[in-house]
């Protein structure tokens, strides 16, 4: 027999041709997307739910993570591998109350326009507060005399 | 990008500085820089600037992405401790 005929036969065209060629078109759109989350990520990773930072926190969480830079960096830019890391850095770093050190120290940074009118008028520039509410009750009258009905039932005799 | 006198000065600069701000256990970040936190445009342009070092030189874009992320974890702690 003659070799020509002994080249196995390609298939040209079919829905992986078409996912390919459709996956080449549109990756500039996906990686532009993800620019755009990492970019919201590093910038609010306090929004992010707890629960997926506490799993990302666990080995495979991590794992993942590691998996998912090298995978960035084989196939994208290695810019995006940089973003990326900081925002697995800053995932990790922003952990939840509930695991190690647990405090029940707050902190709120108080900008520029939300001033009490006390402190625009005496000229004060508070950087922070240490407690965003506070509990307050109702006045309590305990004497004999004076009793009304605002009493609560830890009041009443 | 070839690395050129000032480049190789700037990512000196850099890393001294990292290293310097890094080995110390306590240190105040200036006041503007802890106001400027709680505005989330101000923390679009640090990324945006820390993407524009990574394109100016690599070595100074992991410079710079090491000082951004101690910027915001301190910050965030401080703000939220864990």
């Amino acid at each position: 027999m003659s070799g020509a005929s002994l080249v196995p036969p390609v298939m040209k065209g079919g829905v992986r041709e078409m996912v390919l060629d459709f996956s080449k078109k549109q990756m500039g759109y996906v990686e532009l997307i993800a620019s755009v989350l990492l970019v919201l990520g590093i910038v609010f990773p306090a929004n992010i739910p707890v629960v997926i930072r506490k799993q990302a926190s666990t080995t495979v969480g991590r794992l993942l993570l590691f998996g998912i830079l090298f995978g960035i960096l084989t196939y994208s830019a290695w810019i995006n591998g940089v973003l990326f890391a900081v925002f697995a850095a800053v995932l990790l770093s922003t952990r939840s109350p509930a695991e190690g050190f647990t405090s029940d120290y707050s902190f709120q940074i108080v900008d520029d326009k939300k001033k009490w009118f006390i402190e625009e008028a005496l000229h004060e520039n508070p950087l922070g507060i240490r407690e965003e509410k506070v509990d307050t009750a109702a006045v309590q009258d305990d004497g004999p005399q004076g009793r009304s009905s605002v009493q609560d039932s830890k009041s009443s005799r | 990008m070839e690395t050129t006198p000032g480049l190789l000065v700037a990512i000196g600069i850099l890393l001294a500085w990292n290293l310097y701000y890094g080995a110390l256990i306590e240190t105040t970040y200036p006041q503007e820089l802890v106001t400027l936190y709680a505005y989330p445009l101000w923390r679009v342009l640090i990324v945006i600037f820390l993407g524009a070092a990574l394109l100016v030189s690599p070595e100074i874009g992991i410079l710079v992405a090491l000082a951004v992320f101690f910027y915001f974890m301190d910050i965030a702690h401080f703000i939220k401790p864990w």
